[in-house]
């Protein structure tokens, strides 16, 4: 466990930076959500962030794929570029955005038609199969990425909503894989999800790391120690403390990080 | 004394009772611990409230139902009481040679009938005029004259044996009117001393009065129920009758509708069969065919509204909409009918020409100024539907990077769908059982034989023929035509009773996949 946690250090030294965000600021209507938070996130990295509830994680993930816009009284200010591009500019469009910036949901979301029809729901609409049997490839290869392929291949046209809680939180992973995004954000995917189905996802995670540059949001210290590479602490919509994980946790610098990761704010 | 026990006093001197013993309950309540309240199990005002329930309840519902019961018994004696020597009821040896016996035994009953009734209206003329009247004459042709100028309806020729009846059914009736206010002045005064007396500190009052109030409250919630069952009662009499009389197959199946106006049992057309012709399909295809076209105006529209509502519109936007949209659900269904006629059959003629369109009123006219009225209930209803598909649906497919309108006719619209099929049950109940509109805008034909297929001719529905029968377009209130009528609601109601369980049911399966 240390040896390789090490050599992802090594690893995640070396990567470069997907997302990088500058002076970011969120109100909803006049409350401040999000305070002046700088960061660099590394490509093909799980990036874990940590907090008090309401302290912002999710404002913040939600504002990198632009899913705040959904919000009327949202407003972001500030700077947040994926591979150099500012995806608040005007030019962007945030439906081609989230293409390419996948997410997945704390409460499994499938929608009511079949588990082949929820896989293969964002692939036709970005056109990315050109035939039903490229369609047919497609809908198996995120299946098998999800780690749900198993599971489900017998019974590819049952409803999705029949599937157990964390059955469907892996559809939903595999629903997101399927469109082949470049990052993948998590908000508490397992915060549903029995012991057993959280290891599944967990290390659904860790292989997805090889492809995606993954963001996740979690309650749940141990999680992010088990999962990530990079660790970031939020509080009061401030981001207090960023770095690597086995630092964040052994060795944190902040003292608000100390007593939050210690138990003793929360 | 007499005079005290009429049913207005006796409910004005029970209501005081009341009032008076919920003020001294409560005095007796609080007396009863020697003001230590919290010694009593119910609060005062409990036991107020249960002097007031034992006082009225029992009075109230005796009143209520004697005023029911009381026209019964004095009906009953008055026909035991009818002498079959007196001359009213005789047929004249003359007729009877040329009557079978069986219609001399029909014509007998109904002449007992009539004389009966005749003595009710005497009597109640009787009764109305008051003591005035001087009832011991022999000029009855004056005591008529009498009776009218006091205002009241004399409604036949009076004669000696009517006027000896009249007055015992008079009579009868006072001594019955009294019967039932005295029970109830006894309950009354017997409930408040019984109530009185059980006043303590143990009597738990409260829990007796919520039970009283738990049941008006079943009452009131049973009331809706009982008058539907009600009113199918007083519909499939008649319905059954007519279907005996006219043949159910005849009338499921017949393409002709033209009233005639013959009296039920004696067929005037030939072979013994109605002259009347009482088809329902031309109705119902009328019916079917304006709710159809209905439909086409009010579902897209509705849908579309509802969609761009739910979906896309700004706050603001809807704030205003929304209730606009809720205001014209309210407009009565005849100004729309007026609107029809007025506006757009006079329009659509302008439009398509006399040829196609001879008269304002068609199959369009109706059809989608009914779809206009729709509009709102379909919107409405599927705005309801479509908000209540969870928002994590809208999430996950905007997170895949749907657009929005992709998202409303991949995900939302399939999710709500069977809501919303719901939705265009109901709506298609309410355009088959719409009247106004149509009464207004399809036209009057007093007779069709056939389904007509222009859009722009007239036609028939199945209210519209109820309106116009009930009428009395030319048919009496004993004809076949008025059976039919009941024949016609019958259908209707099963139709629509049958339309709305299915999009219960839809609704209902609908609902289970998210709770
Ligand atoms: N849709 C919204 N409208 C208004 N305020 C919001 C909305 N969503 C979040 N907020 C506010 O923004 C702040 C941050 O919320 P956010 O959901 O990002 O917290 P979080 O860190 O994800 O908390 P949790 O761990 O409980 O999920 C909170 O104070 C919250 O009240
Ligand atoms: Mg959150």
């Amino acid at each position: 466990m240390k040896d390789t946690t090490e050599t992802d250090r090594a690893m995640s030294t070396q990567n470069d930076v997907k997302i990088s965000a500058k002076g970011v600021q969120v109100y909803y209507d006049k409350n401040q959500a999000i305070k002046d938070v700088d960061v660099e996130i590394e490509g093909r990295t799980v990036t874990a962030f940590i907090g008090p509830s309401g302290c912002g994680k999710s404002t913040f993930l939600r504002c990198l794929n632009r899913m705040n816009d959904t919000i009327s009284i949202c407003r972001v200010e500030g700077d947040i570029l994926i591979d150099g591009e500012d995806i608040y500019d005007p030019r962007v469009d945030p439906v081609q955005l989230r293409a390419k910036v996948g997410m997945v949901f704390q409460k499994p979301n499938p929608f009511p038609k079949s588990i082949y029809d929820n896989v293969a729901y964002g692939p036709k609409i970005h056109g990315l199969a050109k035939s039903k049997a490229d369609l047919d490839d497609i809908v198996e290869k995120a299946l098998r990425r999800g780690a749900i392929w198993d599971e489900v291949k017998d019974r590819l046209h049952a409803p999705g909503t029949g599937l157990s809680g964390g059955q469907q939180q892996r559809l939903c992973i595999a629903r997101a894989v399927a469109t082949e995004p470049e990052v993948l954000l998590m908000d508490e995917p397992c915060s549903a999800l029995d012991p057993i189905a959280t290891a599944q996802v967990e290390e659904l995670i860790d292989e997805l790391r090889s492809d995606y540059t993954v963001v996740i949001v979690t309650h749940s210290m141990q999680q992010a120690a088990r999962v990530s590479q990079k660790t970031a602490f939020f509080h009061l919509g401030n981001l207090v403390e960023y770095g690597d994980t086995d630092k964040i946790f052994t060795n944190p610098e902040d003292p608000r990080t100390e007593s939050y990761i210690s138990g003793r704010i929360g | 004394m007499n005079t005290f026990l009429s049913l207005p006093n006796v409910l004005l001197a029970v209501i005081v009772l009341a009032i008076i013993g919920f003020v001294l309950g409560r005095g007796r309540a609080r007396a009863s611990v020697m003001g230590d309240l919290p010694k009593l199990h119910s609060r005062p005002i409990h036991h107020g409230w249960h002097v007031v329930l034992a006082t009225a309840v029992p009075a109230i519902l005796v009143l209520f139902f004697w005023s029911f019961l009381q026209g019964l018994v004095s009906n009953s004696i008055l026909n035991a009481n009818i002498d079959p020597s007196l001359p009213d009821l005789q047929i004249p040896e003359a007729q009877r040679a040329l009557l079978s016996e069986e219609t001399i035994v029909v014509r007998e009953a109904a002449q007992r009938g009539l004389f009966a009734e005749n003595v009710k209206t005497l009597a109640a003329a009787l009764t109305g005029a008051g003591p005035s009247i001087d009832i011991a004459t022999s000029d009855y042709e004056a005591l008529a004259n009498n009776l009218r100028d006091a205002g009241q309806v004399v409604s036949a020729d009076i004669t000696p044996g009517m006027l000896d009846a009249a007055l015992d059914l008079q009579a009868l009736q006072t001594r019955l009117s009294m019967i039932g206010p005295a029970i109830a002045m006894v309950l009354a005064v017997g409930g408040f001393f019984w109530a009185f007396g059980r006043i303590g500190a143990e009597f738990r009052a409260r829990n007796v009065v919520e039970r009283w109030i738990m049941g008006f409250l079943i009452f009131a919630s049973t009331m809706a129920i009982l008058t539907t069952v009600a009113i199918l009662a007083a519909v499939t009499v008649p319905s059954l009758t007519f279907f005996s009389e006219y043949g159910f197959l005849n009338f499921l199946f017949g393409f002709d509708w033209s009233i005639a106006g013959d009296v039920v049992g004696q067929p005037e057309g030939e072979n013994g069969e109605y002259a009347s012709q009482l088809g329902f399909m031309p109705l119902l295809w009328g019916t079917l065919y304006i709710s159809f076209v209905a439909l086409i105006v009010a579902v897209p529209l509705g849908l579309m509204a509802a969609i761009y509502l739910s979906e896309f519109a700004t706050a603001r936007f809807r704030a205003w909409v929304k209730p606009a949209l809720e205001i014209l659900a309210g407009v009565p269904t005849i100004v729309y009918g007026l609107f029809a006629l007025v506006t757009v059959g006079p329009f659509l003629q302008a439009v398509v020409g006399t040829t196609i369109m001879p008269n304002t009123v068609s199959v369009i006219t109706a059809g989608t100024v009914m779809g206009m009225m729709l509009v709102p209930f379909v919107s409405s209803l599927s705005d309801d539907v479509i908000n209540s598909v969870p928002q994590a649906m809208r999430d996950g497919s905007l997170g895949l990077g749907a657009t929005k309108s992709e998202t409303v006719t991949k995900v939302i619209l399939p999710a709500a769908l069977p809501g919303i099929v719901g939705a265009i049950v109901l709506a298609a109940s309410r355009a088959i059982g719409e009247t106004m509109i149509v009464v207004l805008a399809a036209g009057a034909l007093s007779s069709v034989s056939g389904l007509e297929a222009n859009p722009f001719g007239a036609v028939v529905t199945v209210t519209t023929r109820i309106v116009a029968v009930l009428q009395g377009e030319s048919s009496g209130f004993d004809s076949i035509d008025t059976l039919a009528v009941f024949a016609l609601a019958f259908t209707l109601f099963f139709i629509t009773l049958g339309l709305n369980l299915l999009a219960q049911r839809i609704v209902a399966k609908y609902r289970e996949q998210y709770d």
